[in-house]
């Protein structure tokens, strides 16, 4: 005579689409081994309508500890998704979110309730998070032409449906594009004014509330601003010579007001040349989606620069110790220093003249040693790695390609996320940091901290603001903050997927 | 009595011999400065900027440097003072 346990299973579809069940992966011994009270019997091939749920009697083997099946759903909607599970769940209490698995868990939760012998999962639909991906059709045909756009355009398809399979919901809208517009009521904007796009993106802001924002193209497809520089002195233009800056802070901005944006905005920026492959290696490099990388990192400061480099160097610092440069120079960087590393850090010189890609280092005696150029990374293995750097123009790609920017490099060579700065960039030599240096500090603590790209990005302003201001009032300054506080604000700019994570490996 | 302005670039040019001797023999620029918390990052962090904030003096020193390599280099410092002459801040490039 068998002893059995009598438990209950129900499965809850709270979702509008109608699922069809599989069960397998039960062991004859620990069910009701003559009679039907077993998932795999009652609950095979059984449907269950949008919003309706099914509740069938389970007899455990007393004699078993565990009596496992695995649940597998197919929606109407093609989807599909599976658990495993105890049945013994029902003898216990519990109140939780369950791991689903399969193609599409992503999309799906399961909230298990269980305890006096019922053993109930709700499936739900998780909501959807949008992005709105904003790009310029004539300006890529003009620049790439037709045949490469059409190339172009199915990347970013499969960009879309990467997204999609991964609970994010992308739309593109060409902003100079009538048909792309007419859903949304609004009309092409003028191409070359990044007030008017910005405009744009201010009503389908409105229209659509995403969740992530994200811009396709450099500064010939969606212009960066250029805000007046804070440092700048009309009286003095040799000084900072940086007139303006260039920054898609405005654009990142839900006000006209763009020192701290609230959007949660990347951009995928293509190179000069009239050849795309790279823009389309960034598109596929997007769509894998997945952002495993080592947690070790990688860092190189000048050495006159190493006090406050150590600090910010702090959240990622794993085994290795900053280089410093000099005595550090191109020649001597190993590739074992780069491959596979997560977190790569620079906080090194450089320049705006496009036949000097290079980054410096700085020594007591003030000699500019060349410490990085882009062959360094020509055989690295950079994939996923997040990069910041802190040298002036580290970000700056308006005319330049992969061969004379560095930051284009690290992204044709597969890194997920470039963080630098347009123009030139401020810091402290030694602590307590300053400008840059708490910017970058702040981005890495957020990303660390299991932040998206974007958020860690605006969450990193933020963040800056506080302590700024803090340090500030420490060294006996205002409460608030300097010019070149302010410019900082501006001109760091974030090239990556903003709804991306880090996700880190040992 | 207030510091003038050749009292403070003496100041600071003793300062520089130590920290960037590259810039020491470079004439500044003086400038009053006012910090200041944008109106929209008081409102969006919940901040409140002091009623009355100090304007504080900075000395600006600019010079294109040659890199090894021969790229030019441009470096700004900024170092910010208050009225008896000591360096509260000196940031760069």
């Amino acid at each position: 005579m068998l002893f059995t346990h009598c438990t209950y299973l129900r499965i809850v579809n709270n979702t509008s689409s109608a699922m069809r069940i599989t069960v397998d992966e039960t062991d004859n011994f620990d069910w009701d081994r003559d009679g039907n009270s077993r998932p795999d019997i009652n609950f095979q091939n059984v449907s269950i309508g949008a919003y309706q749920s099914k509740k069938e009697r389970e007899e455990l083997n007393a004699l078993a500890r565990s009596s496992w099946y695995r649940m597998h759903i197919t929606l109407s909607n093609g989807n599909s998704i599976n658990f495993r599970n105890d049945q013994y769940d029902a003898r216990r209490p519990n109140e939780r979110e369950y791991r689903l698995e399969g193609a599409d868990a992503s999309k799906y939760s399961a909230q298990q309730l269980s305890g006096n012998d019922l053993n109930t999962f709700i499936i739900r639909t998780v909501p959807i998070e949008l992005m709105l991906i904003i790009t310029n059709k004539d300006k890529l045909k003009n620049k790439y032409g037709q045949y490469e756009f059409d190339l172009i355009e199915a990347k970013i398809k499969e960009y879309m449906q990467a997204l999609d399979r991964t609970g994010t919901s992308a739309k593109l809208v060409y902003i100079d594009d009538v048909i792309s517009l007419s859903p949304y009521l609004l009309s092409p904007v003028n191409p070359d004014s990044p007030q008017d796009i910005k405009g744009l993106i201010d009503n389908l802001d409105e229209k659509l509330n995403p969740r992530f924002f994200l811009i396709l193209g450099g500064h010939s497809i969606i212009p960066f601003h250029e805000l007046d520089n804070p440092v700048y002195d009309p009286n003095n233009p040799d000084l900072d010579p940086d007139r303006t800056v260039f920054s898609d802070n405005p654009y990142a901005s839900k006000d006209n007001d763009y020192w701290l944006p609230e959007r949660a905005m990347g951009r995928f920026p293509d190179a000069a040349s009239n050849e795309p492959s790279f823009f389309i290696s960034v598109l596929e490099a997007a769509t894998s989606r997945v952002k495993n990388a080592k947690k070790y990192s990688f860092g190189q400061t000048a050495i006159v620069w190493n006090k406050a480099s150590q600090v910010v160097f702090d959240p990622i610092k794993n085994v290795e110790d900053l280089k410093d440069s000099p005595p550090i120079r191109t020649g001597d960087v190993r590739l074992e220093w780069l491959n596979k590393k997560g977190y790569l850090y620079f906080n090194l010189h450089g320049t705006e003249d496009e036949n000097y890609p290079n980054w410096y280092g700085e020594d007591e005696n003030k000699n500019y040693c060349v410490a990085f150029k882009p062959e360094n990374i020509r055989e690295a293995d950079v994939e996923n790695a997040v990069v910041c750097c802190e040298a002036c123009y580290g970000a700056n790609i308006v005319d330049r390609g992969v061969n004379n920017a560095l930051s284009l490099k690290f992204l044709d060579r597969g890194a997920a996320c470039f963080m630098g700065s347009t123009k030139i960039a401020f810091g402290q030599s030694t602590p307590p940091i300053s400008c840059a240096d708490i910017l970058v500090q702040k981005f890495f603590e957020r990303i660390k901290g299991g932040f998206t790209f974007g958020d860690a990005f605006l969450k990193a302003k933020e963040d800056f603001i506080g302590e700024s201001i803090a340090t500030n009032a420490g060294l006996g300054l205002p409460r608030a903050l300097s010019a070149e506080d302010l410019k900082t604000l501006i001109e760091f700019v974030m090239f990556a997927d903003p709804s991306s994570i880090m996700q880190e490996e040992e | 009595m207030a510091l003038t302005d050749e009292d403070l670039k003496k100041m600071v040019k003793d300062y520089l011999k130590e920290d960037s001797p590259q810039l020491a023999d470079v004439e500044p620029v003086i400038s009053e400065e006012v910090y200041t918390i944008p109106e929209s990052v008081q409102r969006k962090l919940d901040l409140s900027i002091p009623k009355s904030i100090k304007k504080v003096k900075v000395l600006t020193y600019g010079k294109i440097v040659t890199a090894e390599d021969g790229a030019k280099i441009p470096i700004v410092t900024r170092v910010t003072v208050d009225e008896d002459g000591k360096i509260l801040r000196s940031t760069g490039n």
